[in-house]
C-alpha cells in the first residue's frame, strides 16, 4: 500500500502544473461604440480595445489607425486619436474627425492595429437622410399635457430630448438656461405609423416631475420656449419602444454591427423642434405665469379700422367675453361666445382703431384685466416708411426695450411698421436688408445679407427671438453690397432645420444723440440642408417685399460674400 | 389529515402491543466507565431448548445512537443475551423472555482490560469504507486520524476524505456532496438544523470531534425521514456528558483553541457537557505562514442530558457559531468584503419507550438560525448585505415492531422565517413567514439478508397549497462477505440560497423561497457494492446519479461582479465512488476514489440571443472529475503517525477571451463623458480547468500520562508538507491567482483531565 501511494502521489506531482491559463484570446481587436452625425461637423467614435485584464484600459496611447470611407462619394477621413480620462478614472481612447458624414452615405470605419498582429475592426454605417420634426395639437388630460412630434420619411427614431429654455432660475437668475428634463423609462412613447414616427412628449408630466425634484416648481422660472429633439436614426439601430435588455446586449456580440471586434457604432442626429406650451400648462407644469387662457394671445396687427390678434401656441383658445379696445373697455369690440383662434391663427377685429403713434391697442380679459398690448412708436424723423399698418415682425413676437425716462415709452425690437396684411402673416413695411444667403455646414456656418437700400447702416443676425441682443454682427464685404455674419454665439446654425434673424439699424443719418431705429426686417426659416450646398435668393435679394420666398432656392454653391450662384450639374 | 393520521397511529400502538404469544427486548447499552451509550454494541438473544443448550438462530440487534436495541417478536422461553463492544468486556445472561410488552434490559459493559484491544470486524458498523446505499456511518474516533493542524479531529476533515465531498478550497466552508449545492445540504446536530455550520477555515466545522457521539453522511437516497433539501444529509449526534465523573480538556494549537468540561449533574442519571472553541489564526498561524489571515471564528455548545427513568431519557442542547473573515484579496482595485454568518440552535430531545408497546417515540422541539452579512455600508454602519434564515421545528419520530415489520413514521410542523436585504440590487428586501407540516412512513421490512425499505415523505406549505409527495426506496442484500444496496428518492427544496458561484471567494448567501412552479427538486439512484473478504479488508463501490430540476444558478452576465440575479438551469450528476479500507493490528488505511461529472443546463431568456441555443450547458465550478484521498495511520513506539494524501482534478474557472467597455446602445452615447462599463468577454461558462490539487498532510502525536486521570497529548503536524501552491481561485479580471495555504508546520497540546 505504501509504494502504491507513493506511486499515486508521484503521478499525481508529475501530472500537473501549477500554470493558470487565464484568457482564451480573441482575434477581435476592438470594441467601437458612438454614432455618424450628419448635423455635425466634428464625429467622435470610442475605440476600446479588447485587452487581457479588467483594469487595464489606462494606457494613454493606443496603436491604432482610424480611417472612415464613404462608399458612394468615395470621401475618406483619417481620424486622429483624443485620449479622455473620465470621472471614473479610467482612460479611454475617443477618435474624432472633422468631417461631416453625407445623408443617405454608407460610410466604412475601420480601426486597424499599427503593431502585433495588426488586426482590423470595421463597422459599416448607412447615414439617414436629413430631415425635421413637426410638433401637433397637443392631447391634453388630467394629468398631463402631451405633445405629439412627428418626424416624417426617416428610418427610425430611438428617442429625443426635451429641453426648457428659461429665466429667473437661482442660479442665473437674469440669463436664459437651458435646463434638459428626463424622462421616466417608458414615459417617451415613441412608434411609427404610416410610414412616419411619433413621439408623444409628456411634457406636462415630464416636466412638472422635473421642476419639483430640483425644487424649482412654482419658483418664478419663466419658461421662454420648450424644445424636443427627437433622435433619428439608421434603420440599424433597432432599438425597441421599451428599450434593449442591459442584460442581454452587455454580452459581446449582441447587437452588434462590428465585424473583427464588438460594440455598436450607429449614426442619427438630432431634428429639434420648438414651441411655447399655453399658460395652462405651463402653469400646472410649475412655471411663472398667469393662468390666462388667453396670456400668449397677441395684438399682432393695427391698422386702419381693424386689429389683428395672432395665436403663437398650438392650442385653440377661447376668446368669448375679451375685449378688444384702443381706448375704454366700453369703447372696445367684445367678442361674442364662441369665438375662438385657432393655433396659429390669425382674428381681424373690425372696429375704430388706427396706427396712430404713441396710442395703443389692447386686448382685455372678460373681467377686465389687460392680456396684451400693442403700443405704436413714434415716428423716427426724416423717415416715412408710407407705412400702413403697425405690429409684430415676425407675427405675435415682442421684445420690449425700456425707455430713458418716464417719458420715454420704450420700443419693441420686433414691432414697427408693417404692409397692410389683416388676416395674413405680417411684412415689414420697409426693409433695408435681407438675408441672401445661408449655409449649415459644421461649425462654419454662415449668413449673408445683402444691402436693399442705402439706409441700411448695421445688422447682426441671431437664430432665437431670445438672443435678438446676442446676434452675430454682419460684417460688411469689401466692394460688394454683401455682409457675413459667422455661426457663433446667439447665431446657430443646425443642419436640420432652424430660423435665421436679420435686425437692422437703418435710416437717414439722424441728428447728434439721436439713434437709428433698430429693429427686425427679415427673417428665414430652412429645413434640413445637403452637406456643400447653400440657400439663398437666386438672383441676389428680395423681389417682391409681399413675397419673401419668391426665388428663394435651395442647393446653391455656397459663394460666401460674393453673387449667388446655382450648383453645377454634378457638382 | 389529522384525524385519519390519529386513527393510523392508535391502530399501530394497539397492533405493536398485540403481539399476542410473543415477547421481545429492548435496552440501553451504556459504558460502565462514563455511562455514555455504546453506538453500534451488538445484543445477540440466542433461544435455548429445555434443557438449556441452544437451539434455533440467534436474533440480534446493533445499538443505535442512544444505546438502543430493541428485539421484537421473540417466542416465549429462554435466552442467552450476548451484548459485546469493541473495546468493553463481552457480558452474557440468562434472560426469560415473557408474553407481553417488550422486557426492559439494560447493559452497562466494563472496559476492557488485561490485554490488547481486539478488533472485532464484523461487530463495527462503522468507518470509511461502512458505506451502505449512500450512507456512510462516522465514528468519531476515525475523524481524529486524519492529519490535521489540531490535537483535537473536526468532522469537517473526515468528510472530506470521502470521495464524492468536494471542496473548492480551504477558506469558505463550503462542501459540495456529490455535485450538489453547499446550500443544499441538510446539516442536523441533535435534530437542530444548521445552516451554514462549517467554519470560514476549511479544517474546521462547528463540530469537534470529541463532542461527537457518532455521524451519519446520507450523500444521497436519504431515507423519508429526512427532507426540505436535495443534495445531502449529515446527521450528527452529540455524545452525553460523563454521568460518573467530572472531566475536562483543553488544548492549544495555531488554528484555534479549545476548552471543554463535563460532569454528572445527578451522578448515573444526568450529565453536562460545554465545548468552545476560538481561533487564534492571527495570533498564532498567519505568524507562521508570514501571511495575512483574516479569520476569526469560534463555536460554543452545551449539552444537559438526562436518564428521566428506565424509559425515558430528555436531552436539552444548544449550539452557537460564528465566523468573520474575508474570503478573497484585494482585486481589481475593490477591497474584498467581508464576510459573517452566526449559526445559533437550541432544542430539546425526549426518547420515550413505552411499555405497552413496541414502540420507540422520539420527540424534537428546536430553533434554529443563520444570520449572514457581507460588506460594510460606512455611511450608515449596516452591512451592504444581510440575509438570515430561522426555524422553529417540531417533530415526533416513531419506530413501531410490528410482527413482520419495523414501521418507521413521523410527523413535523415547522414554521420558517426568511429575511434578505440586498442593498445592490435596491428595493430587493424580503421579510418571509411560512409554515411547514408533514409526515413521513416507511415501513421496513427484512427478509433474511434482504432488508426493503419503502418510503413516502408528504410535506406541505399549507399557506400557499403547495404539497411534495416524495417517494423514497431502499435495499440491502448482505449475502455472507458481500452486500448489495441501492436507495432512490425524489427530494424537494422550498428554501433555496443563490449565491454568486462564478466567484468562488464569494460565500455570501441570499437565503429565499422558491417560486411556485419554480421549487427544486432532486431524483437520486444508488446502487451499491460491498465486500469485505478478510475481516481487516473492505472494499466498496457506489455508482449514483441525480437528476436536479429548477435550480437557481447565478444569472450569468458579462457585467463583472456580484450578481444576485439568477436563472433556472437543471442538472445531472454521475459519479463512482470507490474506497479501500485496512484495519490492521496496528495500523489503518484508507483509500478512496471518487469520479464524478455535473453538468448545468442553465435556460434564461438571454441565451438564444448569445449562443444561439436555449440552454446554456456547462460544468460548475465545483465539478471536480477525479478525487483521490489516502488516509495511513499507525502507532509506533507510542506516537500515533497520520498521514493523509488528498490528489483532485482541477475545478472548471472561466477563462475570457478579454475585457473591454460596454455602452449601452439604448440612447446616442457622449462618448467623451461616457466612460462605459467594464465588460468581461466570456467565450463560455467555465470553458477551462484550473490545475490539479494535491496536498500531504502528516501529523505526529503522542499521549503522556502525567498522573493518574492526567493526560498531556502533544501533537506535531505538517499542513501542505511539500508546500504545493495549490490554488484557491484565480481572478481572471485581474490574472491574479489567490493559493490555498501553504506548508504549516503546527504544534499542539491538549491537556485533559479523566478524559
Amino acid at each position: 500500500m505504501p509504494r502504491l501511494l507513493a506511486l499515486v502521489g508521484l503521478v499525481a506531482l508529475a501530472a500537473c502544473s501549477d500554470a493558470v491559463d487565464p484568457t482564451v484570446g480573441t482575434p477581435q481587436a476592438f470594441s467601437l461604440y458612438g454614432y455618424l452625425d450628419p448635423t455635425a461637423s466634428h464625429q467622435a467614435i470610442r475605440v476600446a480595445p479588447i485587452l487581457g485584464s479588467i483594469g487595464a484600459d489606462t494606457s494613454r496611447t493606443l496603436a491604432a489607425r482610424v480611417t472612415s470611407t464613404e462608399r458612394g462619394t468615395g470621401k475618406t477621413v483619417a481620424w486622429h486619436d483624443s485620449v479622455v480620462t473620465y470621472r471614473d478614472g479610467s482612460v479611454g481612447h475617443v477618435f474624432v474627425a472633422d468631417y461631416t458624414p453625407t445623408p443617405g452615405e454608407r460610410v466604412e470605419v475601420r480601426v486597424e492595429e499599427t503593431d502585433g498582429e495588426r488586426r482590423v475592426t470595421t463597422v459599416e454605417v448607412d447615414v439617414p437622410f436629413l430631415a425635421r420634426s413637426e410638433i401637433g395639437e397637443p392631447l391634453a388630460g388630467v394629468v398631463d399635457t402631451t405633445y405629439p412630434v412627428t418626424v416624417r420619411g426617416v428610418p427610425r427614431v430611438i428617442g429625443g430630448t426635451l429641453r426648457l429654455y428659461v429665466t429667473g432660475a437661482p442660479s442665473a437668475p437674469t440669463d436664459t438656461t437651458r435646463l434638459v428634463v428626463p424622462f421616466e423609462p417608458g414615459q417617451l412613447a415613441i412608434r411609427e405609423e404610416a410610414g412616419q414616427w411619433v413621439a408623444m412628449v409628456p411634457f406636462l408630466a415630464a416636466t412638472r416631475d422635473y421642476l419639483q425634484t430640483n425644487g424649482l416648481y412654482q419658483r418664478g422660472l419663466t419658461l421662454l420656449e420648450a424644445e424636443f429633439a427627437p433622435f433619428v436614426t439608421s434603420a440599424s439601430w433597432d432599438v425597441p419602444p421599451g428599450g434593449l435588455d442591459e442584460e442581454a446586449v452587455v454580452e459581446p456580440g449582441t447587437f452588434s454591427n462590428v465585424t473583427g471586434g464588438f460594440g455598436f457604432v450607429g449614426s442619427g442626429f438630432e431634428a429639434p423642434v420648438r414651441w411655447l406650451p399655453s399658460p395652462g400648462t405651463q402653469h400646472r407644469a410649475g412655471f411663472a405665469i398667469e393662468n390666462d387662457p388667453a396670456g400668449f394671445i397677441a395684438v399682432n396687427e393695427v391698422g386702419d379700422g381693424f386689429a389683428e390678434l395672432y395665436n403663437p401656441t398650438l392650442e385653440p383658445v377661447t376668446l368669448s367675453g375679451y375685449v378688444v379696445t384702443a381706448d375704454a373697455p366700453a369703447d372696445g369690440v367684445r367678442f361674442p361666445l364662441g369665438t375662438t383662434i385657432e393655433p396659429g391663427g390669425f382674428l381681424v377685429v373690425d372696429g375704430p382703431f388706427a396706427p396712430t403713434p404713441e396710442t395703443e391697442v389692447k386686448l382685455l380679459s372678460p373681467s377686465g384685466r389687460q392680456v396684451a398690448r400693442m403700443y405704436i412708436e413714434p415716428p423716427h424723423a426724416g423717415i416715412d416708411f408710407g407705412g400702413e399698418s403697425w405690429g409684430s415682425y415676425p407675427d405675435g413676437l415682442s421684445y420690449p426695450l425700456r425707455g430713458s425716462g418716464p417719458d420715454d415709452p420704450g420700443r419693441d425690437l420686433f414691432h414697427g411698421p408693417l404692409l397692410n396684411t389683416p388676416g395674413r402673416p405680417n411684412r415689414p413695411s420697409f426693409v433695408p436688408a435681407v438675408i441672401n444667403e445661408l449655409s449649415t455646414e459644421g461649425d462654419g456656418g454662415w449668413v449673408e445679407v445683402v444691402r436693399a437700400h442705402p439706409w441700411f447702416e448695421s445688422g447682426s443676425l441671431f437664430s432665437a427671438p431670445r438672443d435678438v441682443l446676442r446676434g452675430q454682427p454682419a460684417e460688411p464685404v469689401a466692394d460688394t453690397p454683401f455682409f457675413v455674419a459667422e455661426e457663433g454665439d446667439g447665431l446657430a446654425l443646425g443642419q436640420v432645420e432652424g430660423v435665421v434673424y436679420l435686425i437692422a439699424s437703418y435710416g437717414p443719418r439722424p441728428d447728434p444723440g439721436q439713434p437709428r431705429p433698430r429693429r427686425v426686417v427679415d427673417y428665414r426659416a430652412y429645413g434640413p440642408q445637403a452637406p456643400g450646398r447653400s440657400v439663398g435668393y437666386l438672383p441676389d435679394g428680395l423681389a417682391n417685399p409681399r413675397e419673401p420666398d419668391l426665388h428663394w432656392t435651395e442647393g446653391l454653391l455656397p459663394t460666401r460674400g460674393a453673387p449667388n450662384a446655382a450648383a453645377r450639374l454634378g457638382l | 389529515m389529522p384525524r385519519s393520521l390519529l386513527a393510523l397511529l392508535v391502530s399501530l400502538v394497539v397492533a405493536g402491543s398485540a403481539l399476542a404469544q410473543t415477547g421481545g427486548l429492548r435496552g440501553f447499552v451504556t459504558g460502565a466507565d462514563d455511562g455514555q451509550p455504546l453506538i453500534g454494541a451488538t445484543v445477540l438473544a440466542q433461544p435455548l431448548d429445555g434443557e438449556g443448550n441452544p437451539q434455533g438462530d440467534p436474533r440480534g440487534s446493533a445499538t443505535d445512537i442512544d444505546g438502543l436495541y430493541v428485539i421484537p417478536r421473540l417466542d416465549v422461553g429462554e435466552y442467552v443475551v450476548r451484548v459485546s463492544y469493541v473495546g468493553y468486556e463481552t457480558q452474557s445472561e440468562l434472560v426469560t423472555i415473557e408474553a407481553g410488552p417488550l422486557r426492559s434490559y439494560d447493559v452497562a459493559l466494563p472496559i476492557e482490560t488485561g490485554g490488547l484491544e481486539v478488533v472485532v470486524e464484523s461487530e463495527r458498523s462503522a468507518g470509511g469504507a461502512r458505506v451502505t446505499a449512500g450512507v456512510q456511518a462516522i465514528d468519531p474516533k476515525d475523524i481524529d486520524i486524519v492529519p490535521a493542524p489540531d490535537v483535537s479531529g473536526d468532522l469537517v476533515s473526515y468528510l472530506t476524505t470521502s470521495p464524492g465531498v468536494v471542496t473548492t478550497g480551504d477558506r469558505g466552508g463550503q462542501l459540495f456532496v456529490r455535485g450538489g449545492e453547499p446550500s443544499q445540504n441538510l446539516v442536523l446536530l441533535d435534530g437542530m438544523a444548521l445552516y451554514q455550520p462549517f467554519h470560514v477555515l476549511g479544517f474546521y466545522s462547528a463540530f469537534p470531534s470529541d463532542i461527537l457521539a457518532g455521524a451519519d453522511l446520507y450523500a444521497g437516497g436519504y431515507p423519508a425521514r429526512f427532507g426540505g433539501q436535495v443534495s445531502s444529509v449529515l446527521d450528527i449526534q452529540t455524545r452525553n456528558g460523563n454521568k460518573r465523573a467530572f472531566a475536562t480538556a483543553a488544548s492549544v494549537a495555531p488554528f484555534v483553541s479549545a476548552a471543554r468540561v463535563e460532569g454528572p449533574l445527578i451522578p448515573g442519571a444526568a450529565s453536562f457537557v460545554v465545548s468552545g472553541r476560538k481561533s487564534v489564526v492571527e495570533e498564532g498561524a498567519s505568524r507562521i505562514v508570514e501571511q495575512d489571515l483574516p479569520y476569526d471564528f469560534g463555536d460554543v455548545f452545551a449539552k444537559v442530558h438526562g436518564v428521566l427513568t428506565p424509559n425515558a431519557q430528555l436531552s436539552v442542547q444548544g449550539i452557537h457559531t460564528f465566523d468573520r473573515g474575508t474570503i478573497g484579496e484585494d482585486v481589481g482595485g475593490s477591497v474584498p468584503e467581508e464576510v459573517g454568518y452566526r449559526n445559533t440552535a437550541a432544542g430539546l430531545r425526549f426518547l420515550y419507550l413505552p411499555n405497552v408497546s413496541a414502540l420507540r417515540a422520539e420527540i424534537l422541539v428546536n430553533v434554529s438560525q443563520l444570520e449572514s452579512d457581507q460588506g460594510l455600508d460606512t455611511l450608515r454602519n449596516v452591512p451592504l448585505r444581510a440575509s438570515s434564515i430561522g426555524r422553529l421545528n417540531a417533530e415526533t419520530n416513531l419506530t413501531f415492531y410490528l410482527p413482520s415489520v419495523d414501521l418507521h413514521t413521523g410527523v413535523f410542523v415547522r414554521t420558517n422565517r426568511l429575511t434578505s436585504d440586498l442593498r445592490l440590487v435596491g428595493g430587493d428586501n424580503l421579510r418571509e413567514f411560512f409554515t411547514e407540516a408533514g409526515a413521513y412512513f416507511e415501513p421496513e421490512l427484512r427478509l433474511g439478508g434482504l432488508s426493503l425499505q419503502g418510503g413516502l415523505r408528504i410535506q406541505s406549505y399549507p399557506n400557499d397549497g403547495r404539497t411534495y409527495l416524495e417517494p423514497r426506496a431502499r435495499a440491502v442484500y448482505q449475502g455472507g462477505v458481500h452486500e448489495i444496496s441501492a436507495a432512490g428518492g425524489l427530494y424537494h427544496q422550498e428554501v433555496i440560497g443563490v449565491n454568486d458561484r462564478r466567484d468562488v471567494a464569494n460565500v455570501f448567501t441570499a437565503w429565499t423561497r422558491a417560486r411556485a412552479g419554480e421549487v427544486p427538486s432532486a431524483w437520486h439512484g444508488i446502487v451499491g457494492y460491498r465486500v469485505t473478504p478478510t475481516p481487516w479488508l473492505e472494499f466498496v463501490a457506489e455508482g449514483y446519479v441525480k437528476f436536479l430540476d429548477n435550480l437557481q444558478v447565478a444569472e450569468w452576465t458579462a457585467f463583472p461582479r456580484f450578481s444576485t440575479g439568477t436563472q433556472p438551469a437543471t442538472g445531472e450528476v454521475y459519479g463512482l465512488d470507490t474506497r479501500v479500507e485496512v484495519r490492521a493490528r496496528n495500523a489503518y488505511a484508507y483509500l478512496s476514489y471518487g469520479l464524478s461529472e455535473v453538468t448545468y443546463d442553465a435556460q434564461g431568456p438571454n441565451l438564444e440571443l448569445w449562443y444561439g441555443t436555449e440552454t446554456l450547458r456547462f460544468n460548475p465550478p465545483h465539478d471536480r472529475r477525479h478525487q483521490l484521498n489516502a488516509l495511513v495511520s499507525t502507532t509506533l513506539a507510542g506516537v500515533d503517525l497520520s498521514a493523509r494524501f488528498q490528489f483532485g482534478s482541477g475545478l472548471p474557472f472561466t477563462r475570457a477571451l478579454g475585457f473591454d467597455r460596454f455602452i449601452s446602445p439604448n440612447s446616442p452615447p457622449d462618448v467623451f463623458e461616457t466612460p462605459g462599463t467594464r465588460r468581461v468577454i466570456y467565450e463560455r461558462p467555465y470553458n477551462g480547468r484550473l490545475p490539479t490539487f494535491h496536498r500531504l498532510d502528516l501529523s505526529a502525536d503522542r499521549t503522556f500520562r502525567l498522573s493518574p486521570g492526567l493526560d498531556l497529548t502533544a501533537q506535531v503536524a505538517l499542513i501542505n508538507a511539500y508546500d504545493r501552491a495549490n490554488v484557491f481561485y484565480y481572478d481572471t479580471f485581474t490574472l491574479r491567482r489567490v493559493d490555498q495555504l501553504p506548508l504549516i508546520p503546527s504544534f499542539g497540546l491538549k491537556l485533559a483531565v479523566n478524559d
